[in-house]
């Protein structure tokens, strides 16, 4: 639960800095809903994609590991 | 008695190489003998941005016509022979040398240095520019005689998302900024930042925003920006220099600022930095921190109003996911 949140948070704040972002380089023509949208699910494929690599990482780094 | 045959003409080659030494040694001291010069200023003070007339005067002995050189490290020289001008337009206070030298075609003076000091001036009763702004009809020219010029440009008509903006801005315009012609009853053109909006058609006689930009010379608008840099096809931009702004660009300092990104109810807070900006002595010159933390301003801004919509869609998400 508590993991979930920070993921949440992060896809948010990611999500309104690519806002931020295009707002500033295109004031005329800021992101529309259906945009944002897009931006937000493109965010959340990243951050997830990201957590999946680390824990892989951490996974393969686990297995090596010798037993004793 | 075998010696002397061999004695003289050593002897001979070393009188002939002597006297060779001696005439060119001569020679070369006329040669370097610099032509006499001498080279002065017409102030040796001048105030931030002024200018000074520099002038040489040589003699050549044989009659000749003379042609002078001068050098400056900073600033500009502009014209030509024994009596020109040095710009020090871009130049904060300290003293500047420059350097000139005469040539006949044969021998060259030596370098004659001139110094001159650039002061800082105390403005006048310890009072600041003050803005006023006027409407810039369809044709009209800017009026001479101002301390500073200023305008207020849009780059294209309104999109949907920027129209909000041009009219925060232009309110704020109209309420921040005393007309023209009332602040000239009591200071002279000398001392006003002239603020212009340009405009085509009639001006109501209670001006509105709304009418300000419905009449807006975006055409106009496109002839001044076109001698900046950046393409500028956004807005609003305010643009601020010594001398009315013409198609050819900016001759001089110039200030520049892009309200193009900054949210609308933010554009008067923009404005208020620009008077004060507009204000200074060096107006060119941006106050580092206050832009840093206008602009720091704008990003929040633009964050704040970016939050709903963030917001709204990663709901969606989630309600879609569950």
């Amino acid at each position: 639960m508590k993991g979930s949140v920070g993921i949440v948070a992060v896809i948010g704040a990611l999500s309104l800095v690519v806002w931020t972002a295009a707002y500033i380089f295109n004031p005329s023509t800021p992101l529309t809903q259906a945009e944002t949208v897009i931006v937000v699910g493109v965010c959340a494929v990243l951050v997830f994609g990201f957590k999946w690599v680390v824990s892989s990482i951490a996974k393969m780094r686990g297995g090596n590991e010798p037993h004793s | 008695m075998s010696r002397t045959p061999r004695a003289v003409p050593v002897a001979l080659a070393l009188l002939v190489a002597l006297l060779a030494s001696i005439s060119s040694g001569v020679g070369a001291g006329a040669a370097a003998e610099p032509l006499p010069l001498a080279c002065s200023a017409n102030t040796p003070t001048v105030p931030l941005g002024g200018k000074v007339v520099l002038k040489a005067w040589g003699r050549s002995p044989g009659g000749r016509a003379l042609r002078y050189a001068w050098d400056v490290p900073v600033g500009k020289i502009e014209g030509r022979g024994a009596e020109v001008r040095w710009s020090l337009a871009d130049l904060r206070p300290g003293i500047f040398a420059a350097s000139v030298t005469a040539s006949d075609g044969e021998s060259t003076s030596a370098e004659c240095l001139i110094r001159v000091a650039v002061r800082r001036d105390a403005e006048p009763r310890g009072l600041s520019r003050e803005t006023a702004r006027s409407l810039l009809s369809a044709g009209q020219s800017e009026i001479a005689g101002y301390g500073l010029y200023s305008y207020l440009l849009l780059g294209a008509p309104p999109s949907e998302a920027s129209r909000e903006r041009y009219l925060k801005a232009i309110e704020a315009y109209l309420a921040l900024i005393p007309d023209v012609a009332s602040l000239e009853e009591y200071l002279p053109r000398g001392e006003l930042n002239v603020f212009y909006l340009p405009v085509r058609g009639t001006p109501p006689s209670a001006l509105t925003a709304l009418w300000t930009l419905d009449n807006y010379d975006y055409a106009r608008a496109r002839s001044l920006l076109r001698g900046l840099p950046e393409p500028n096809r956004d807005g609003p931009y305010i643009l601020a220099a010594f001398k009315p702004v013409g198609g050819a660009g900016t001759a001089g300092p110039y200030l520049f600022q892009n309200l193009s990104s900054v949210p609308p109810h933010l554009a008067a807070s923009w404005v208020k930095e620009f008077l004060n900006q507009a204000a200074q002595e060096r107006f060119w010159e941006e106050k580092t921190a206050m832009q840093l933390a206008q602009r720091m301003r704008a990003t929040v801004g633009i964050m704040g109003s970016g939050l709903p919509e963030v917001k709204k869609a990663l709901d969606g998400w989630i309600t879609w996911v569950r």
